[in-house]
């Protein structure tokens, strides 16, 4: 069975690079899970949850707003920031979220809602 | 004529001069590799990011998007990037020269003004230029790109400014700096479309639809580019430093050289004038036995 080649980039690196049998991405159309053989299509992501799933094991990142790219049997998940799971910064998240809640009070503004969805996201890989 | 005294003293001060020259040197050249690395590990988003943006732009016949509109420029948002610390030789003169030179003398009205790196805030404000934003003790990261790109085409889509233009210093080679005018919006059709590889339209569905990727593509060329300025104009700074402090640290060296040899020569001639005293002296007291 072919795999699926996934890279995870972010603007300042390439987060991650590897090998899958499936990967499950956060598009605005909702959850998707990509199976090798995909037809080619570009579609936009949330801020949310990466999973790439792999015969050696399952990795996953929160992910910022973003998109990715799928042709040839290849996934590129182009997003602002990503983190893996296990190396979020619990308190610091938490304080963030926290900040941005408040402001979020005050002005409805999407940037600050995509950063926020983005945090909650890396929390939830804890939980 | 300097004593020797005081000559000792200059050369140790010369020295101690190189020393401090020749660290800093030392730390721009481990610095720029780092900063390169920085510039580096940008490439596998924005080649890509290229690319999906040529594929999108490809399949329509005439793309439209609020960034891409151009309107008669009433008013100009220019974005300076600078270093926050000297000791790097011209660079933030040339630099400044260029800003200055651009709309230094244009009235108030016509232009907005972002300050990144502390020389250029001292500048503007000794010019009393209006600075809209400033950012001191900067260093390259997407975060601070992403700020600064919606800023900009805030101000762009809500008609403040009518353009955005970057001026920063573009890195030539390690040592050969130029400083440059960039405008980044309105987007033009150019950057977006052009020298597409050979193959093109890889035949990309998008989702949800071609115009909701523009939404999401668009603004993140824009803060694409800021990033990768940021992230040039840091290696341009640390490869001017470079350049002037091995030149300072030549010169240090140069000068030292110099007066260790003019030192040599005076004790010589103070010795010399010792002994002729001494012989004549002796001869003297050998005289008047």
């Amino acid at each position: 069975m072919s795999l699926l080649t996934v890279e995870v980039v972010t603007p300042e690196a390439m987060k991650f690079t590897g090998e899958a049998r499936q990967v499950q991405l956060p598009g605005v159309l909702g959850e998707m899970g990509v199976l090798p053989n995909h037809e080619p299509l570009v579609t936009m992501l949330n801020p949310g949850v990466v999973e790439v799933r792999s015969p050696e094991g399952t990795k996953i990142f929160a992910v910022a707003q973003g998109f990715a790219t799928i042709a040839n049997n290849k996934v590129a998940c182009l997003v602002d920031d990503a983190v893996e799971a296990g190396k979020v910064d619990t308190a610091k998240v938490s304080d963030l979220v926290a900040k941005l809640e408040r402001e979020l009070a005050e002005s409805n503004d999407e940037r600050t809602r995509n950063q926020l969805a983005f945090l909650k996201a890396q929390l939830s890989l804890k939980g | 004529m300097a004593s020797e005294r005081d000559l000792k003293r200059r050369i140790k001060a010369v020295k101690n001069t190189e020393q401090i020259t020749k660290a800093m040197k030392m730390v721009a050249a481990a610095r720029i590799k780092k900063a390169e690395d920085v510039l580096k590990a940008a490439r596998p988003y924005s080649k890509l990011l290229k690319e999906v943006v040529q594929d999108l732009t490809a399949g329509m016949d005439e793309v439209v998007h609020p960034l891409m509109t151009v309107r008669p420029v009433t008013r100009t948002a220019y974005l300076v990037v600078t270093s926050d610390k000297g000791l790097c030789g011209s660079y933030n003169n040339n630099l400044l020269k260029l800003v200055w030179n651009t709309f230094g003398s244009a009235p108030k009205e016509s232009y907005k003004l972002i300050s990144v790196g502390g020389k250029g805030d001292k500048f503007f404000r000794r010019r009393k230029l209006d600075i809209d934003k400033a950012i001191t003790g900067w260093s390259p990261s997407f975060a601070m790109a992403q700020e600064l790109a919606n800023q900009v085409t805030d101000w762009f889509l809500d008609g403040t400014v009518d353009e955005v233009k970057l001026i920063y210093s573009q890195s030539i080679s390690a040592i050969t700096q130029k400083p440059v005018v960039e405008r980044i919006l309105p987007m033009s059709k150019d950057a977006v479309g052009e020298d597409k590889p050979g193959a093109g339209g890889g035949g990309f569905a998008f989702e949800p639809s071609a115009d909701a990727a523009l939404n999401i593509l668009l603004p993140r060329y824009v803060q694409n580019i800021i990033y990768r300025v940021l992230a040039e104009a840091r290696v341009s700074e640390l490869g001017a430093r470079l350049k002037s402090m091995s030149a300072a640290t030549d010169n240090a060296n140069k000068l030292a050289a110099e007066l260790t040899l003019q030192f040599y020569r005076i004790r010589q001639d103070n010795i010399t004038k010792e002994i002729l005293e001494i012989v004549g002296g002796a001869e003297a007291l050998r005289a008047s036995k």
